[in-house]
């Protein structure tokens, strides 16, 4: 009778249908929160990325564009260089062959070569304009060389969200996404006469 | 005519040198050079000036904040102030206004607008 019994205890703590698979429900938690955490780096990582990409573009033009300009100019003063070179040796030869050279021939050769000299120099003076391109590269090298800072302290972030292995959120970045302000600041080209505008619009409003 | 003393202030001695050798281009001779605005107030100290020429973005002290200083004060405050800057955006020309320059060029300038700025500044236009 025992045995009986015992058999219908067992029956009833044996129930069969259909079966849930135990879920490991905190691991898959983590997993998704971590996932969901992925997403705000690789965003912002994905939108800063070109904009770094576009500010070494720029650089890169605008360098070349500036080496350009002073290699014209440099080489529009050797030109002149050699001319003065060359009348200087004429107005020597002119003053060396007779006791009395033409006086309107050396007026006409002294006008030569300073308008030579005034020329090099203003050449000189366009080379020292054109380098002020250092100055807004080294701008926007440095904004670039922020937003990339940005994209590796996110890769990093990345890094230890996948490998670690609690699946923590210890190493938030600290710096905080580059504003667009900037961005947009320096891939704008300056125009003075803009500027005056709305200078002009300021002074205007305040009377 | 007492000739104009100029101070420049930039912290790129690139930037610097440009400035100083337009002015010199465009008829000015008299020029001191600082690195930054903290550097402008020991030169200011030192030596007297006629015109401030500087950049906006400095480290140590900026532009705009060497402007209120300089404005705010008994000595310096009638000193006009011509920035020279790469920003370009009308929120940053209303707060250079604001702050009380009297002249403002975008880099990279000319000689003729730089010549242009200070005669009309010089002139309190």
């Amino acid at each position: 009778m025992s045995l009986k019994k015992d058999k219908s205890e067992k029956k009833s703590s044996m129930k069969i249908g259909p079966t849930e698979p135990a879920m490991p429900t905190r691991p898959l938690n983590a997993i998704k929160s971590a996932l969901q955490d992925m997403e705000v780096p690789i965003r912002e990582s994905r939108r800063v990325l070109p904009t770094a990409s576009r500010q070494l573009g720029i650089i890169s033009t605008k360098t070349e564009v500036a080496a350009n300009q002073m290699l014209e100019k440099i080489e529009q003063i050797i030109d002149h260089q050699d001319k003065i070179g060359r009348l200087s040796g004429e107005l020597a030869g002119l003053a060396g062959k007779s006791q009395t050279p033409n006086v309107n021939d050396l007026i006409e050769m002294a006008e030569r070569l300073t308008d030579m000299a005034l020329t090099s120099k203003n050449d000189a003076f366009l080379i020292i304009d054109a380098l002020q391109f250092q100055d807004t590269t080294s701008q926007q090298m440095e904004h670039a060389s922020e937003l990339l800072n940005f994209v590796e302290q996110r890769i990093n972030h990345l890094q230890s969200i996948i490998f670690d292995s609690g699946m923590s959120h210890n190493n938030e970045p600290v710096n905080q996404v580059p504003d667009t302000e900037t961005e947009r600041r320096l891939l704008e080209s300056n125009d003075q006469r803009e500027v005056d505008d709305i200078i002009s619009g300021i002074i205007d409003r305040q009377h | 005519m007492a000739e104009l003393r100029i101070l420049v202030i930039d912290d790129s001695l690139t930037m610097r040198r440009i400035i100083v050798n337009t002015l010199k281009r465009v008829g000015y001779s008299n020029m001191t050079e600082a690195s930054d605005g903290r550097d402008a107030l020991i030169k200011l100290k030192k030596t007297p000036i006629d015109l401030i020429i500087t950049d906006w973005n400095m480290p140590e002290m900026d532009g705009i904040t060497l402007t209120g200083i300089l404005k705010h004060s008994e000595d310096y405050r009638e000193i006009p102030i011509l920035m020279i800057t790469g920003r370009s955006v009308k929120e940053d020309i209303v707060m250079a206004i604001k702050a009380g320059v009297s002249g403002y060029i975008v880099k990279p300038f000319s000689p003729d607008i730089l010549k242009e700025k200070i005669d009309r500044v010089l002139a309190g236009i």
